[in-house]
This record gives structure tokens, sequence and C-alpha cells, in this order.
């Protein structure tokens, strides 16, 4: 017999009323946990994008927002594809790594995936309107650096927007996450949406949306989705300099019926979302502690009142003040406990289910908030417990043990 | 030997005082069978509490062996109470989510004794009451009778030299209350100073000696404190 072994006892003869005072708790904590994965991983997706990208001006439909960002090659709004070629044809300078896109929602192996269209390197190379256009999938090294000198290109370095040769039309690219799930290496044949097509590759890890895509020969999704010469956007990359030298606004004039946007706008705006968020959740966090506070403090007054006989007794057979406050106070903890380990497992499944739903982002889960969950929801378990405890130790036994 | 002198116990009621006692002065032997009786609201439950050390008196002096247990701290009060009383009450004070045994090896938690021998021990106090059988029982689960012997076997379990007995025949037939009282009586020939608060005059007649309350102040104390069985006869007749 101890105080531990007592205190669970007492807990768990009335289940139902520990759960219901636990679930504000798990609920606030899941909440919390929920909204910070989906944060965390969208500033995250956010830098991995800045960092690979090749691409920093973005081509989009008019009507698609900036924020639209993540989802922008999903929407049903498409423009012609023959706006490549209004910019090749341009002669505006600066214009480099070209690359149309139209993405569907496609049944993969059963299962919904986003399905992007690309044209790979080889056509443009054999269209003589793009030849002629020059060396458009030259990274132009040291484009931004002064005259004279070269900036360092690491030869190594995985650059997810690195042109892909060659993708005939029966074949497919898949993302390293999506092979993964799959099970399904290089060769093998993949159906979507009826159709039979040859893995041609697996793309290297990116950390990025990519990772959970099949992409295609443009030709192919604007067949499959009834959009023939139609794309939802074009990623190009804008040298530095002639960004700055009106490159937008070019684009701009050339393309009245499209969005040019620099993905520095695109970052900011998906920066703007997240600071929202964390807003929000700041917010959310000072309304769930105070729900979840009273809730914790509500059931120890309860608590505290319902067993005011035990309390008694436990005085009467040589309890000190001192017990009483460790008994009640080790009751506050378990809920801590218990209510921060559920609600960081249930926030953690919120996040990995709503992630790619809400925000486009792969959620995983990480293990050291756990931590942070549980001495969340302990102390405010703890502090919610102060006022109720005080008044558990200052119960009369005389009074409490003579009530019928 | 417990020593009472000139206790008072006011309670703040609204605007009223009441008192509760009102200037009690008695002594107990040790060893000695002492019976209370007196009307309800007589003041008896207050003094046993005040006795026990439960209950601040607002004024007298409580003693045990020259030791005023008000005057000690707060922690060396607590420790009076599990060493040298042990309280029965007529609604038993079963902790209701513990089994019998668990509920009688809460004094040896409690007192930090006996560790890892609880069970041990508070099977041998069950024994002792002819509840050795019902050890995994909780207190919904067993007779009125029973429950009143769990809680004995609880009150006894830090062997206490004071045993101080809230109406605790009040829920039990004559048969149990004669089982109970058989209890007090083996307990107080091993030497246990026994106080009884009974509203029963033939309960009364258990101890030694008897004194009744009214209105908080004793009414007659019969005998001088002195052990005898001519003054049992002489409280039976009064
Ligand atoms: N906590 C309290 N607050 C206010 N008054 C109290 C309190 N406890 C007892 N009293 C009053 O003190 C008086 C004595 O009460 P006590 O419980 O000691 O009587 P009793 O003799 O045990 O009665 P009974 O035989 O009905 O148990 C009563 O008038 C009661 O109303
Ligand atoms: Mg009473």
């Amino acid at each position: 017999m101890n105080v531990i072994k007592v205190v669970l006892k007492e807990l768990t003869e009335r289940k139902n009323q520990l759960m219901t005072s636990l679930l504000a708790i798990v609920m606030g904590i899941a909440v919390i946990v929920a909204i910070r994965s989906i944060t965390y991983y969208s500033e995250k997706a956010i830098a991995l994008e800045m960092d690979a990208l090749g691409a920093n001006v973005l081509i989009l439909p008019k009507g698609v927002t900036v924020d639209d960002y993540y989802r922008a090659d999903l929407t049903d709004e498409t423009m012609p594809e023959t706006y490549v070629d209004d910019i090749l044809t341009s002669g505006l300078q600066g214009v480099d790594n070209m690359s149309p896109k139209l993405s569907m929602t496609a049944l993969v192996s059963g299962k919904e995936t986003i399905v992007t269209g690309i044209r790979p390197k080889q056509e443009f190379l054999a269209k003589p309107v793009w030849e002629t256009a020059g060396n458009i999938f030259e990274t132009p090294v040291g484009c931004a650096a002064p005259a004279g000198t070269t900036a360092p290109k690491d030869p190594n370095a995985v650059d997810r927007r690195t042109p892909i040769d060659v993708l005939p039309e029966d074949g497919v690219l898949l993302g390293n996450d999506l092979a993964t799930r799959l099970g399904v290496t290089q060769g093998a044949t993949l159906a979507v949406n009826g159709e039979t097509f040859q893995v041609a590759g697996i793309l290297p890890m990116s950390g990025t949306v990519d990772d959970g895509r099949v992409f295609a020969h443009l030709t192919v999704v604007q067949r499959m989705s009834d959009r023939p010469g139609r794309i939802n956007a074009i990623e190009m990359m804008g040298c530095c300099q002639e960004i700055s030298k009106d490159l937008i606004g070019g684009l701009n004039r050339r393309l009245p019926d499209a969005k040019v946007v620099t993905i520095k706008q695109v970052v900011s705006a998906q920066q703007r979302t997240n600071n929202m968020m964390r807003n929000f959740s700041l917010v959310f966090l000072v309304i769930i502690l105070l729900v979840g506070g009273a809730s914790i403090a509500n059931y120890m007054f309860a608590n505290v009142y319902e067993r005011r006989r035990e309390v008694g007794i436990l005085v009467a057979l040589g309890a000190g003040r001192g017990l009483i406050q460790r008994i009640f106070l080790l009751k506050a903890l378990i809920l801590g406990v218990v209510g921060g380990i559920f609600g960081y497992l249930a926030g953690t499944i919120l996040a990995v289910v709503l992630g790619p739903r809400l925000a486009g982002i792969a959620v995983s889960p990480r293990v050291d908030w756990l931590l942070y969950s549980v001495l969340l929801s302990v102390g405010l378990s703890l502090v919610a417990a102060i006022v109720p405890v005080y008044r558990a130790t200052k119960l009369d036994p005389s009074v409490t043990l003579q009530e019928v | 030997m417990i020593r009472i002198e000139n206790l008072t116990r006011a309670f703040a009621v609204g605007r009223e005082t009441i008192k509760a006692l009102d200037g009690v002065s008695f002594e107990v032997q040790k060893g000695e069978y002492l019976t209370v009786t007196g009307p309800s609201g007589s003041g008896k439950s207050t003094l046993l509490m005040t006795l026990g050390g439960l209950s601040h008196p607002t004024s007298g002096r409580v003693m045990f062996d020259g030791v005023d247990i008000y005057r000690q701290t707060p922690p060396a009060l607590a420790q009076f109470r599990t060493k040298t009383i042990g309280f029965v009450f007529q609604q038993f004070h079963l902790v209701p989510y513990l089994t019998a045994w668990e509920n009688v090896a809460l004094p040896l938690m409690l007192n930090g004794s006996g560790r890892g021998k609880h069970k041990d021990i508070a099977v041998g106090l069950l024994r002792r009451v002819d509840l050795s059988s019902r050890l995994n029982h909780k207190p919904s689960q067993l007779s009125v009778g029973q429950q009143q012997r769990v809680a004995m076997a609880r009150t006894l379990a830090n062997n206490p030299s004071v045993i101080l007995a809230d109406e605790p025949t009040g829920s039990l037939d004559p048969s149990l209350t004669a089982d109970l009282l058989s209890l007090l009586a083996d307990l107080n020939h091993e030497g246990k100073t026994i106080i009884l608060v009974t509203h029963s005059n033939e309960v009364a007649t258990a101890g030694d000696r008897h004194i009744s309350l009214r209105d908080g102040r004793i009414q007659e104390v019969p005998g001088s404190g002195t052990t005898s069985n001519l003054e049992r006869v002489g409280v039976r007749s009064s």
C-alpha cells in the first residue's frame, strides 16, 4: 500500500468522470500540437522550397491567388501553353529553365494522387522555336555576381528543378515518398486512371510536395484531364539582375491574362499565412489554457468535495496536511501526464491526417514535442489544482466525519 | 492518563454562538472504560473529536500524560492521532474504493510502519474480527456488521492505547451490538482505554464508569474514577 496506489484506485473508481475531465485538456493539447506541427512543417517546406527552387518566377492564371501557391497547379484555372512560346519569342532577357505544368488528381494504384504533367528537356531542344531562343536550360553561372567573378556551383547539388531530359509518353516519374509508399521501383508498371505507365525513374527526396506526386508527360496529362493545350503554371528561372531590371513588368505586359509573381512574393504570402497560424495558435493556446485549466480545477473542486469524508478519515487516522496536499496534487499530476500524452497523440494524428489536406504539407510526428505537451499539461493541471488542494487541507475533519 | 480541564468549544452559527462544550472537566485513568450519554446535541461527538485531537477547543486543555496535545506542532498532533488514538464511528467511514484489507492497511501506510508487510498485518487483524474470507471485498459488498468489523480492524491497526467510539452500535442490531461490545471489553482487558459515546442506556452499562452530558456540561459523574463492579451496578440503577 502506498499513496500512489490509493490515488490510482480513487481515479479509476469513476472512469466516466475521469474521462470527461480529461477530455478538455486532451483536446486542448491536441489542437495546440496539431497547429504547431502543421505550421512547423509548412515553414520547413518554405525553407526547402526556397533552397531547392530553381525557379524564382511563377506564371499563374489570372484568377489564382498567390496564397494558393501550393495548390496553384491544382486549380481548375488554366492558361494556354502557347504562353511559353510567347515568352521565348519575346526577346526578354534573363529567362531560363522554363517549365510548364498541368496537374490533376488521378487514381494511382487505386488511391487519389496528384499527377503533374511536365515537358522533358528533349522536346524543348527539339522544337526549333525554343532552340533558337538559346540556352534556356543552362543555369547562368554567376548570374547575380558582379562581372569578373564566378559564383561557385556545386556539381553534386541535387536541384529538383534540374530539367528532366527524357520522359516518354508512356512513362512516369515518381516522387520519393510515393514510390516508397507504393513499393514501386524503376521499370515497374503503374496504373493511372486505368492507363498503364512504365515507371521511368524515382526522383530523389526533395522534402517538398513533389515527393508525393507522379510526374507524367504534359501531353498525357492534358489528354487525360481533357484540357489539350492548357497548363496551369509556368515555373521559370529569372536571372536576378534581369528581375530587378523589370523582367516581371515585361512578362506582365506580354501576358496580360496571366499573373506573374516572383517567388519572394509567394514565400512572403505563405509566411503571412504562417504568421497568422502562429498568432492563431497563440490565441488558441490562451483559450485552451483557460478552458483546460477550468476543467481541471472544476474536477478537482468536485473531487475534493466528494472525497471530504475520506480526507476526514485520513486525518483522523493520523494524516497531516502535507499528505492531504500530496494526494490531491498527485491526482492533478496524473491528470496532467495522461492529458499531455493523449493530447500529444491526438494532436499528432490530427496533424498527420489534416496537414496534407489543409496545407498540402506532409507532417511527420515530432517525438520531442511529447515532452513539451506533457510539461504544459502538467503545469496547467498543477496550477489549476492549487486552490482546490488548499481547500482540501482546510477541511475540518470534525465536521466532515459528522456528516451522515 | 487523560485529563480534561475546563474544556469549551463554541461554534459561530450566523450571529449566534453555540457552546457545544461549556466548561467540561474530568479525568480518565489508563485502562479505564468510560461511557458517555446525553441527548442529541448535548456535545458528545464534539467532546470525542476534541479528545482525539481533531478539533481545537475554544478554551481549556486536553492533557495526555501531562502533555497539552493542542500545544504541539501540527505534525506532532498528527503523530499523536496515529500512535495513540483509534476512532470508531457509527457510519464506519470506510474508504469506498479500497478493499477490506486495504482499508485496514491505511493507518499502516500513514504511519510508515511495517512496509512491505501491510497485507500480512491487515489479514491478521481481519482474522481477529473473523473476516479473513472477505479480504478483497469493497465496503459496498459487505454487510453492515462486516463493515463495522473492518472498521474495528482498521482502528486497531496501529495498536492505539485509547479507543474513542462515537455511537459504534448505532447502526447494529442487538446481536451485532453484543459482538462489538464483547470485542471492546476484550480490548479493555488488554489494557486499552476506552471512551464510548452512546444513546443507549443499556450500552452505557458496558463501561466501568459513566458520565452524562447536557447542553455541553457534565450532569453527573457517578463514582470517583476507580474501577469496580459495584460502580457498574450503581450506574445501571441510576
Ligand atoms: N461544525 C459545527 N458548526 C456549528 N455547530 C456545531 C458544529 N458541530 C456541532 N455543532 C453544534 O454543537 C452542538 C453539539 O453537537 P454534537 O454533534 O457534539 O452533539 P451530539 O451530542 O453528538 O449529538 P448526537 O447525539 O445527535 O450525535 C449541537 O448543538 C450542534 O448543533
Ligand atoms: Mg454525535
